[in-house]
């Protein structure tokens, strides 16, 4: 049997924790300790440094900063952004083909709670076609990532999930939960990004008065 | 503050203390930087990538379902955007291995051990760049981060025994591209 398919091994028991480096037959001891002081000396000055904490920090404060310096710095920064092979043309089309819309939400006059200085919140359409989908939820950075986040409803039966959210103007990541276990990205969204756990969440950006 | 526990130090941090994140970022950065190094990415990529997944971290520290193992839910963001990094790094030219090394020179004491040296940890860190990378984190994890197979199997979500198949095909890949120095009649 191969070495790496043998599961008694004397290999497999040292890697299991099970066997003692000096328990291991001559020859593998003799090469486990050569790869050991091979990948020892990588180990070299891998710390972080002395500004780092800050610099971390700095870009978690500037996550609440105004929008037009999230937005700025959101184009700017280098990061792995997949457009759709017809994305020029969704942004030429944008106000016809994207299916999610927007329009700044009535802001009461009389007795309302507008706050002095805050953007108003901008009604944003979100749109998923999945026809055979038992029930499909929204969720993103503006229900904290909730698992139950905003339900779409298929009014018509024909597969077309839709629901319109209150976002505030800025960027935001959100995705679709197919059937309660699937989590999957916008096809329609003017850009999808890496959300570092493996999955890909889609923008959305929100301002005053249009979604895109 | 610094005593607290990670469990207690993301629930400050949940209920609105910002600033408590920065002693997560204080007590796992090194260990994110050393790691996302020994993955093979360059010093600034590193920085870049672990400063990615602390804002990343902060920003979804909701779904830090065990908030007392922040740091092995933080190594997982890490591991991914080190992977997608890679990906993005894949078309980079990887310079042909030296063909032959006469001695680890561990101790180097002048000029041309510390050269020798040199060479030789260049030529590591190109063998094991071009182990698959399920491979290559599980090598790094075990030998680098000092992890348990078991230890590794929770950070990775890969079961034992396919964390050990892992380690093993991707000592034997490591094998092949260093066999000059690792032979079996070569003392350690």
């Amino acid at each position: 049997m191969k070495n790496g398919q043998d599961r008694d091994h004397p290999l497999d028991h040292y890697l299991s924790g099970e066997m003692s480096l000096d328990a291991l037959p001559e020859e593998l001891m003799r090469e486990e300790v050569q790869i050991r002081e091979l990948l020892e000396m990588l180990r070299e000055d891998v710390a972080a440094p002395p500004e780092f904490r800050a610099d971390v920090m700095g870009a978690i404060e500037r996550l609440s900063a105004p929008l037009w310096v999230r937005a700025m710095g959101w184009a700017l920064r280098p990061r792995p952004v997949r457009v759709s092979p017809a994305g020029g043309m969704a942004l030429a089309l944008a106000a016809s083909a994207i299916l999610f819309f927007a329009w700044p939400a009535d802001t009461p006059t009389d007795g309302g709670a507008a706050v002095d200085g805050a953007a108003a919140e901008v009604v944003t359409r979100f749109v998923f076609v999945a026809p055979d989908a038992r029930s499909v939820r929204l969720t993103g950075d503006f229900v904290a990532w909730s698992r139950e986040g905003v339900e779409l409803e298929d009014l018509r039966g024909t597969g077309v999930w839709t629901v319109d959210v209150l976002l505030a103007p800025g960027v935001h990541e959100y995705t679709f939960i197919v059937n309660g276990t699937e989590w999957l990205p916008d096809p329609r969204a003017v850009s999808q990004v890496d959300d570092g756990f493996g999955r890909v969440n889609s923008v959305v950006i929100v301002s005053n008065g249009n979604a895109l | 503050m610094t005593d607290l526990a990670d469990g207690a130090v993301v629930a400050r941090v949940r209920s609105g203390d910002r600033d408590a994140f920065g002693l997560l970022v204080e007590r796992y950065q090194d260990r994110m930087v050393a790691h996302a190094t020994y993955m093979g990415l360059g010093r600034a990529e590193a920085l870049d990538v672990v400063q990615d997944a602390f804002v990343r971290a902060y920003r979804h520290l909701d779904r830090c379902g065990d908030p007392e193992r922040f740091g092995g839910w933080l190594f997982r963001i890490v591991s991914n955007q080190c992977r997608t990094a890679a990906k993005r790094a894949s078309r980079r030219m990887i310079g042909p291995l030296e063909p032959h090394v006469s001695s680890l020179a561990s101790e180097a004491a002048g000029p041309d051990e510390r050269l020798e040296a040199g060479r030789v940890r260049e030529r590591v860190r190109a063998a094991l760049r071009t182990v698959p990378d399920e491979q290559r984190e599980a090598l790094v994890l075990m030998y680098l981060d000092g992890l348990s197979v078991g230890e590794i199997s929770d950070m990775t979500g890969a079961s034992p025994s396919a964390v050990k198949m892992r380690l093993k095909r991707g000592r034997e890949r490591l094998k092949a591209e260093l066999a000059p120095l690792v032979s079996e009649g070569r003392e350690p």
